[in-house]
């Protein structure tokens, strides 16, 4: 029989230890990614059969085989499994590393052994975390008023550095470096929360690569204005890119052109070598590029680069640069030349594309540019800009003809206008193809719908075309805007469809917007928003510096800080051509760098002057500079308030252009957009103390405060104002009356919603005249609240209630509990304690959902008289039908003044009640002047 | 002071906020946001007092054996073990407390919202009782208003049943629903107005 047993349990153990080893995570495979800066890992592995219900892989990288640290996970529906037989997981991106989550102490994954290498996420703990920092590309997050003042100066091996604690971080961020070796291990966890056995340990090695090139070059030789127009599809791969370089070659030189790239490829492959295993081999041999090299469009990364390029053939820089070559450009000669765009990254590294697509145009054949106006968008917290680009469009969206009579048609249409344009009137002219007027409509108020019914000679199904006349304000846009677009009959719906859209002879669709800004800091524009040509309008979010960046150099264990430099970038200097930057700490900045110009120049070394230079310069800025002259003339924290405003301002001011393209090099653009409030062109958003759109509420709040004002003076007074009876609160003593007489309780309901609903509010300020009057009576009052926030206000207005009514000892706090803060949880407490209780009256008042009928028929079944009382609209019916009186809407708002009747709470009735008559005076008059087209009101006070 | 700190805080928060509607400023948004992290600051401890309110309730009911007590053991076992789970093994899909979320609470909740359909039933038949001259009005907008959403009706009485429908939905329906909002918002406003001026303080607890 032990025998036996202990055969049984032997088998259990080994099909437990069988199903526990199936669940490892297999073919864990670590591949570079290709055309990147050696910035990242792929990460490949089965996925596991879906009988082990796995929930999540993890996946944990260390820099040596003995200590892995979690990095991230990938979901799985356990149910589902994993469609496909590979998963993969890229290391290619910043992830976190550490911050204030991190564990404090290293610790073990779950259901680790003692001996295994596999650990939780890195502790915050800077000895542990510090000696890793070489082996990484750190990136330190940090809030911009610790950075400004809260730094701790550290020098360590004569560098100057500013140090945080890793709490005071936001987070640091690393992302692994070319060359380093990485291990990495998958940990499968199963639904129940269980970890397998992690995976073999995978070693894997990042190199750089080739860059990707671009896509679908086209150029076009502009030949009138001599433009040399390049447009491309950027790579998918972008990262480590840092210009993109244009190109023109004779053909004649593409043998030599080929050997260029194969040295290209030599090259990387030197470079995969050497960052793998540095031996200091000797390069191969370079090879001159023979294309020349007209322009050069540095990466703005993380932000788009443009992915087009104008170059003016008349500028003399070309001119000279060309005439060198012997090349002239004209539209007979460019079929001599190839027209190549190459991607350079940070190693030299250049991947090319020779544009197969290459004509000559006139510039009659660019898209017409439309206007573009650029402001600080009023009414906004500073942090916009707002772009108007072109006129009003109107289009057809979609066509339906009725049922029985196919020519009466609904059109749909959309109207696109900015805010500066007061669209006054649009025209619908319908045309056949023939050009012969069909009819026409015109709208006023723009519903986005027109209906036109096709005169009998038409036939149902015919095409036909619809020319838009929209007329606009004339302070603002002179004149009219006449759109054109084709409506035509598709065989595969059975309907009339809206086609091409024609403005100024153009199809409006085939082009796009590209809106290019630089902040005054930068060098160089970036691609802001590409929009379709029907959008005319563009809000440019320019949020606030937040945050400072900082890659995480060194640390210092003793003080527990991670160390980072000192630096305040404060943006590109145009007429220096340099960025300006200066420390945090300035005389320890200079006296660290004057003591690092005499260590190197004491070295006498001719490789060191490029060091030597730059040094000098650094000094030399921080002493000329008359910015940097003016900030470090100041002292402690009013230098660096300084120092924060200039930065700030610069790098919120933006200069913006316009370019609009159809994607083949055949593009025009603006100049820089200035205006006469803005000659530089300078743009900076400004905050705004009053929103403007909120002044038609702000107008009818003060009229309103003025009218409770007056009524309350006027009640106090003495006179006696009429308040209209209302039947479900004069109905409140009856309905005590009858539960004290019944000897029952009462039950009072205060809706789902929360403290924050003033519907609940109201219902609360009623509860606490019904108690009184219930205690008085002696009547029990119970209340089953919904919501936590809710329940000790409820408990308090129903104790001091009770006090009030001189009955301090029939208040029983159990009387008001939290029942539940689900919907149909709190509904069967609540019809419990109907049933149970035998309650013989309820009041149900505040907001309510779908849950509302199911407590009122409840109630209505146990013969309770109900009176109920909400401002959801969805609700009221029910309530009607099965209670015995509803507070509709603004009754419940009404009821505690009405129940009071204090001369304060009876001002503000009789106030609502004009202000009701006011509103409907100006809904009339409203209505009177559109139906008269008459517009202005509307206009004046927007929906919106 | 109970009473005049409380009101205090109300009035001064309650007319920053009415501020904040209409001063856009980064000043303005930045306490906002302030303001809400606090919020979620505050709100676990609120989750407290729902508890502790859940706690004696129950216990209380327990304590004195009233009708029907054995249910208070279970719903204070439901609630501990359904914490315990959460806390044991998470929240996320596959864990006890998923388990309980989908196969318990879930489909009694679905239970509770079923019986709409019944309830909404018997209050059909008690709002269209054709009693008075109102109701027979109200009973035929119904059977207009029911035949139009139905294909049946449109074969049987063709498209004008639909266009009546949409008349009687989007003309007298609308335009009572948007009378009653339009007196719903003017009494929040009146509401709001009486708390932020300290007429209305019954919410406080009590009256004067």
């Amino acid at each position: 029989m032990r025998k036996l047993l202990l055969i049984v349990l032997l088998f259990s153990f080994s099909i437990v230890l069988w199903a526990n080893n199936s669940c490892i995570v297999k073919g864990l495979t670590v591949t570079d990614v290709p055309y990147d800066d050696g910035s990242g890992l792929l990460l490949k592995w089965e996925p596991l059969p879906k009988s082990c219900r796995i929930i999540e892989y993890r996946v944990y990288r260390g820099v040596s085989k003995d200590s892995l640290f979690y990095l991230g996970k990938i979901d799985v529906d356990p149910i589902v499994g994993v469609v496909g037989n590979e998963m993969q997981f890229s290391d290619n991106d910043f992830r976190p590393f550490v911050d204030l989550e991190s564990p404090a102490k290293l610790k073990k994954e779950k259901g680790q052994s003692k001996d295994s290498p596999i650990y939780r996420s890195l502790p915050r703990n800077v000895s542990v975390v510090g000696p890793l920092l070489s082996k990484f590309s750190t990136l330190g997050i940090i809030d911009k008023d610790i950075f400004y003042y809260k730094t701790k100066k550290v020098i360590k091996n004569k560098e100057l550095y500013a140090g945080l604690k890793t709490e005071e971080f936001e987070g640091i961020y690393a992302n692994i470096i070319p060359g380093q070796a990485y291990y990495y291990t998958i940990i499968a966890v199963n639904e129940k929360g269980t970890y397998h056995p992690y995976a073999p340990i995978v070693k894997g090695i990042s190199h750089p690569n080739l860059p990707e090139p671009v896509n679908s070059l086209y150029v076009k030789l502009i030949k009138d204005k001599s433009y040399l127009q390049y447009e491309f599809e950027m790579p998918l791969f972008t990262d480590g890119i840092g210009s993109f370089d244009f190109y023109i070659l004779p053909k004649g030189k593409i043998a030599q052109f080929e050997k260029y790239k194969q040295f290209q490829k030599e090259y990387e492959e030197y470079i995969i070598k050497e960052t793998k295993d540095p031996q200091n081999r000797p390069s191969p041999q370079p090879v001159e590029n023979p294309a020349i090299l007209i322009n050069s469009v540095e990466t703005s990364y993380p932000y788009p680069t443009p992915n087009f390029a104008r170059i003016d053939l008349n500028d003399k820089t070309f001119v000279d640069k060309l005439k060198n070559n012997n090349i002239v450009l004209n539209e007979s000669t460019l079929d001599n030349y190839y027209f190549i765009v190459s991607c350079r990254d940070y190693y030299g590294l250049e991947a090319f594309d020779i544009s197969k697509n290459v004509n000559a145009i006139d510039s009659s054949a660019l898209p017409i540019m439309p206007s573009m106006k650029v402001r600080d968008k009023p009414s906004d917290k500073g942090d916009m800009i707002e772009l108007m680009i072109g006129r009003p469009i109107v289009y057809l969206t979609q066509i339906n003809s009725d049922v029985k009579n196919k020519k009466k048609l609904t059109i749909n249409y959309e109207l696109l206008k900015n805010h500066i344009v007061k669209v006054k009137k649009v025209d619908f002219k319908f045309f056949d193809m023939s050009g012969k007027e069909l009819g026409s409509v015109t709208e006023h108020y723009f519903d986005n719908i027109v209906r036109f019914t096709l005169p009998a000679e038409v036939g149902a199904n015919n095409p036909f075309k619809v020319v838009f006349t929209i007329y606009t304000d004339q302070n603002n846009y002179k004149g009219e805007t006449y759109l054109t677009q084709h409506v035509i009959y598709n065989e595969d719906l059975k309907q009339l469809k809206s086609d091409a859209l024609i403005l100024n002879n153009e199809h409006i669709m085939d082009y796009r917007y590209l809106i290019l800004k630089k902040a005054k800091s930068v060098k160089n524009f970036q691609v802001t928003k590409r929009l379709s040509p029907l959008m005319n309008t563009f809000d440019d979010n320019i949020p606030y510096e937040t945050s400072f960046f900082k890659g995480v150099a060194d640390y210092d264990a003793k003080r527990g800080l991670f160390l980072f430099d000192s630096m305040i970038d404060l943006g590109y200097d145009e007429n220096l051509q340099t960025t300006l930057i200066t420390s945090l700490y300035l005389n320890d900045y200079t006296d660290n760098l004057k003591e690092l110009l005499s260590d190197l120049t004491a070295k006498d070394d001719p490789n060191l002057q490029p060091e030597i230079d730059y040094y000098k310069s650094m000094l030399k800025m921080q002493e000329d500079v008359n910015i940097l002259k003016e900030a470090n003339g100041l002292l402690g924290k009013k230098r660096i308030n300084f120092l924060k405003k200039y930065r700030e301002n610069d790098k919120r001011t933006f200069i913006y252009y316009l370019v609009k393209t159809d994607g083949t090099a055949q593009f025009d653009l603006t100049e820089n957009y200035i205006d006469d409030t803005h000659k530089n062109g300078e743009f900076f958003p400004e905050p705004d103390w009053f929103n403007m759109a909120n002044l038609p509420m702000l107008i009818a709040s003060l009229i309103f405060g003025i009218l409770v004002l007056y009524y309350i003076t006027i009640v106090k007074k003495g006179v006696n104002l009429y308040i209209r009876p209302i039947a479900g609160l004069e109905e409140i003593d009856n309905a005590i009356g009858r539960a004290t007489e019944m000897g029952r309780p009462i039950l009072f309901v205060p809706g789902l919603s929360g403290i924050d609903d003033v519907a609940t509010l109201a219902a609360l300020s009623i509860l606490g005249h019904i108690t009184k009057k219930a205690a008085e009576y002696d009547t029990k009052i119970i209340v089953p609240v919904c919501d936590y926030i809710v329940l000790p206000i409820a408990q308090q207005i129903v104790k001091e209630a009770h006090y009030e009514a001189g009955r301090p000892d029939s208040f029983d706090p159990g009387n008001v509990f939290f029942v539940a803060d689900g919907q149909f949880a709190y509904v069967a407490g609540v019809n419990g304690v109907m049933i149970r209780e035998k309650t013989a009256t309820n009041f149900y008042l505040g907001m309510f959902y779908a849950e509302a009928l199911l407590m009122t028929e409840t109630g209505n079944s146990t013969g309770a008289i109900q009176i109920s009382g909400s401002d959801a609209l969805t609700q009221i019916p029910f309530f009607i039908t099965t209670c015995d009186y509803t507070l509709i809407g603004e009754e419940l708002y009404a009821a505690s003044a009405y129940l009071a009747r204090e001369a304060l709470m009876l001002g503000t009735l009789k106030a609502q009640d004009y202000t009701k008559l006011l509103i409907i005076i100006f809904i009339t008059v409203g209505t009177i002047l559109s139906s008269f087209h008459f517009n202005f009101l509307i206009n004046w006070f927007p929906a919106e | 002071m109970k009473r005049s700190i409380p009101l205090a805080i109300v009035i001064i928060l309650g007319f920053l906020f009415v501020g904040y509607v209409f001063i856009p400023h980064k000043i303005s948004s930045d306490f906002y946001e302030w303001y809400m992290e606090w919020m979620k600051a505050m709100s676990p401890f609120g989750v407290i007092l729902g508890i502790m309110s859940i706690i004696m309730t129950h216990t209380a009911r327990i304590q004195h054996k009233v009708p029907n007590w054995q249910y208070s053991i279970v719903t204070l076992i439901a609630m501990i073990f359904t914490a315990y789970a959460g806390f044991a093994w998470g929240t996320q899909e596959g864990t006890p407390f998923m388990w309980l979320f989908k196969n318990v609470q879930m489909p009694m909740g679905a239970t509770m919202f079923s019986l709409l359909a019944f309830y909404i039933a018997s209050a059909s038949y008690k709002a269209f009782r054709a009693r008075s001259a109102e109701a027979t009005v109200l009973l035929l907008a119904a059977i207009i208003v029911m035949l139009g959403q139905v294909p049946v009706g449109v074969s049987l009485f063709g498209e004008g049943i639909n266009d009546i429908t949409h008349w009687i939905l989007n003309v007298p329906n609308l335009a009572s629903k948007r009378g009653i909002a339009l007196g719903v918002g003017l009494g929040m406003v009146a509401t709001s107005l009486r708390i932020l001026l300290g007429i209305e303080r019954t919410y406080l607890g009590g009256g004067e």
